[in-house]
Order: structure tokens, then C-alpha cells, then sequence
């Protein structure tokens, strides 16, 4: 009679044999595993859901890039500040973009005027496209839309302030005997990521595993905490 | 040999005059392994921690203290204070630059947060959050005694990881805020709330703010 470990090893076996699925399906099933980032996927990018900021020819990354540049330097410290800064960051990926199309117009009106006055200077074609997209409606709706957005801007940055400003911290919780906060003796001892202040080194992974009981840690390195 | 019953807020009122408040005494008096105080800025941290370090080399001949600062002055300072209090009972003022040596053979080591120092049974971090964990991994050697004491300064490091570890049950945990600070007037903290808007909930209230830089929410990209 085969036993159940003798069954997992032929198993195994067989399975080491496998040239990988043969059907289509089975095919669709395993297209994405060896996806490590997904960055240079152009597949990939069909199946990312929508989003609020960008659009589906823009470049993510560099919205986010954007982000992370404001969260440094607002600094929100809650869900409320964090939104705000989001707001921010959505108003002036808009803005920037408005310019870009802008631009975009009016490079396609100077190779137009190009193509067709072959006697002029680089200024003239210039003035001729000027003057071909004056009353331009497009043109006339980025410049407006470009406007609101960097009054919202304004906007939000001065209610960023007054959040951070005015809005004291919640009052103080009174402390446990006399201001002494004591553990929890019933929370349960869960494997978990620590930010290290520093490099993780030999010395710090003992430190941790002395202070926190366990073996299976996770130490994620960091730039030093500074003022 | 007379036994020694005076806790250490009693030997700091009568020997050095410091009149500690009740949650300055609850430090001083603790003697657990594993302390962390998590205070507000102006509370009197550093006093505590030469009182502390003061106290253990005196009570306990031969002993190897290391106080750990956040830089190269942090370091000198410390020694200073421990050294002005070292004088109060008579004691010589620090020989060394960077270390005390009292007559009972005990001795006090000051630490820059940049340095690389040799492990003591004592090990005293002050502004532990703004000191590289290495630091503190490279001085204490394993079940050694360490206390830590800080005002909150980002979402990262030993301070904060054991301030926010519930299941730790060996660390003796206090927290004291602006309101309990002997030091910081009314017209003080009013004034650093209006200079200072975007750390005071950290510097005051014990509130660990997101280091710069980095966003609250750890995940890869920001929610839509």
C-alpha cells in the first residue's frame, strides 16, 4: 500500500517533469508569476485600476515622485493633513499638465506655420502661430482651468497651515497609576517589521531579538532620525 | 554596615537638594531593568539621567555606567552635570574628558551618538530617539540594563519601537507631557505652540511624528 509520503513524492516527481501549462488558460493563469516591479510591464499597465490624478498616458512614478516631494515638505503628521497634501498634489499634476498641453498646441501650430511660410525666420512663424491661435477655445479653457488650479493651491496650503496651527493635540488620556503606563500583558507576541534608526548591523538584529523576544524579525534600515 | 534604606529621590533631595515632582520621583525611583521615559521637552530629562547615573556609580562600587548623548556636546554636557552634582556631595569633578572615575572605583562614561563604545551592565540613553541604534546595540550587552529617555522624534528606532510594543511586559513604561513638566510656564508652551506649529505635538504632547520625508502610510503607493 502507498503511504501518504510515498503519494507527495511521486507527486513531486511528476510534477519536476512538467514543461510548464500547455493550454491557454493555463497559460493566462501563469503569465504575470516571474513579475518582480511590474514597472516595464506594458501588459501590466492595461490591468491598473484608475486613477484620480493621473491619466492612462502618464507617468505614474513620477506623480507619486511628486507626492513623496510634498509629504517632505508639508510634513502631515494625521489623515486630515495627509488628504490636504493629496489635494495639493492632485491640483498641481493638473496644472503642469494644462502647461504641457498648451505647449503642445502651439509647438503643432508652429510646425504648421513652418510647413507652409518656407521664407521666414524662426520669429516670424512664431507671430503666425500666435496669431492663428488667438481665440483659441482650448487654448482659453487650459489657461482658465490652470488659474483655479493654482488657487486651490494657495487655498489649501493656507488651510494646511491653519490645520497644523490651530488644531491642538487631543487632550492628554490620564494615565494608569499616577501617570505610569504599563504594558499589556494579555497583547499577543506577533512577529513584526521594526524601522531601525540606522544601519541594521549583527549588534542591532541581537539588541532586538534580546528586547522583543523573537527569533523571526523583520529590521528595516533607516536614515537616521534627525531634529 | 549600615543597610541603605533611602530611595533615590530621597539621596537626590537630601544629598544633591533636588526636589523632584511625583512623576520625577517615580523614575528616580524606579530600579527595573528595563525603563523607557517618554517625556516632553523642558521636563527635566537630562537631570534625571545624571541624577540616575550618579547614584548607581555611587551605590555601586566598581560599576561601568555608560550614558549615551545625541552628539559630541550632548556627551560633554552630560559629564558636566554629572560632575557639578558629583561636586554638591564632595565628590572630585571629572578628570577625563569624557569620563568620571569616582573613588569607589566606579566609572562614567560619556557617548556621542556617532561613537562605537564597549558595553556596560548599565547602559543610560539620553534623547534615545535621536541616537543611532547601533549605538545602543554596541554598549549593551545582552540581558544588560538599559533605560531610555526621550521626547518623541519620528516613527522609527528603538525608542519608538519599544514605546509602542504592547507585549512587552519587562519594560517599566512613563510618559509625561507637557502638563506634568515642572519647568515649562503657561506663556512658555503658548509661545512654542505659535513659533513651532508642526513639531509641538511631538516636543510637547509625546505624539511620534512621520519622519520627514517619509509618508504616514508605509504602502507603496498613496490611496486614490
Amino acid at each position: 500500500m502507498i503511504t501518504a509520503d510515498r503519494k507527495a513524492q511521486i507527486a513531486r516527481e511528476n510534477g519536476a517533469k512538467s514543461k510548464g501549462p500547455k493550454t491557454e488558460k493555463g497559460k493566462q493563469n501563469s503569465v504575470r508569476n516571474a513579475i518582480t516591479h511590474g514597472e516595464r510591464a506594458e501588459a501590466l499597465k492595461l490591468i491598473v485600476p484608475p486613477h484620480s490624478a493621473c491619466l492612462a498616458n502618464e507617468d505614474r512614478q513620477a506623480f507619486y515622485k511628486m507626492f513623496d516631494n510634498l509629504t517632505a515638505k508639508y510634513r502631515p503628521t494625521d489623515e486630515t493633513e495627509q488628504a490636504v497634501v493629496r489635494e495639493i498634489a492632485d491640483f498641481q499634476w493638473k496644472s503642469t499638465r494644462n502647461k504641457q498641453m498648451e505647449s503642445a498646441i502651439f509647438n503643432r501650430e508652429l510646425l504648421r506655420q513652418a510647413a507652409t511660410i518656407t521664407e521666414s525666420t524662426g520669429l516670424e512663424i512664431s507671430i503666425a502661430a500666435h496669431e492663428a491661435l488667438t481665440g483659441n477655445r482650448t487654448i482659453a479653457e487650459l489657461r482658465k482651468d490652470t488659474q483655479i488650479c493654482l488657487r486651490a493651491v494657495t487655498r489649501l496650503q493656507r488651510l494646511l497651515l491653519q490645520l497644523q496651527k490651530n488644531w491642538a493635540p487631543a487632550d492628554p488620556v490620564p494615565e494608569k497609576n499616577e501617570a505610569t503606563e504599563q504594558t499589556n500583558p494579555n497583547s499577543e507576541n506577533t512577529a513584526q517589521t521594526y524601522d531601525i534608526n540606522g544601519p541594521v548591523t549583527p549588534n542591532v538584529v541581537n539588541l532586538y531579538r534580546d528586547i522583543f523576544h523573537q527569533d523571526g524579525l523583520q529590521l528595516v534600515g533607516r536614515e537616521p532620525n534627525a531634529d | 554596615m549600615p543597610i541603605n534604606t533611602q530611595t533615590v529621590s530621597e539621596w537626590a533631595e537630601s544629598k544633591l537638594h533636588f526636589r523632584p515632582t511625583a512623576i520625577q520621583r517615580s523614575v528616580l525611583d524606579c530600579d527595573t531593568h528595563r525603563l523607557i521615559l517618554c517625556s516632553s521637552r523642558q521636563w527635566g530629562k537630562s537631570a534625571i539621567v545624571a541624577i540616575k547615573a550618579l547614584h548607581a556609580a555611587i551605590h555601586q562600587p566598581g560599576a561601568e555606567i555608560v550614558v549615551i548623548s545625541r552628539s559630541l556636546e550632548g556627551a560633554g554636557l552630560m559629564l558636566n552635570k554629572i560632575g557639578e552634582l558629583a561636586a554638591r556631595i564632595g565628590l572630585p569633578r571629572p578628570n577625563c574628558e569624557h569620563s568620571l572615575q569616582l573613588p569607589n572605583g566606579s566609572k562614567i562614561f560619556a557617548v556621542a551618538n556617532s561613537e562605537k563604545s564597549f558595553s556596560a551592565a548599565l547602559v543610560i540613553v539620553d534623547d534615545a530617539a535621536l541616537v543611532q541604534d547601533d549605538v545602543i546595540a554596541s554598549a549593551t550587552p545582552a540581558g544588560g540594563k538599559l533605560w531610555l529617555f526621550s521626547t518623541p522624534c519620528g516613527q522609527a528606532g528603538l525608542f519608538y519601537n519599544v514605546w509602542h510594543a504592547k507585549h512587552l511586559k519587562d519594560w517599566f513604561k512613563v510618559k509625561a507631557n507637557v502638563e506634568l513638566s515642572p519647568y515649562a510656564s503657561t506663556v512658555f508652551i503658548k509661545q512654542q505652540r505659535r513659533l513651532f506649529p508642526f513639531n509641538f505635538r511631538q516636543d510637547f504632547h509625546c505624539e511620534f511624528n512621520p519622519v520627514k520625508g517619509r509618508r504616514l502610510e508605509m504602502s507603496k503607493e498613496p490611496p486614490d
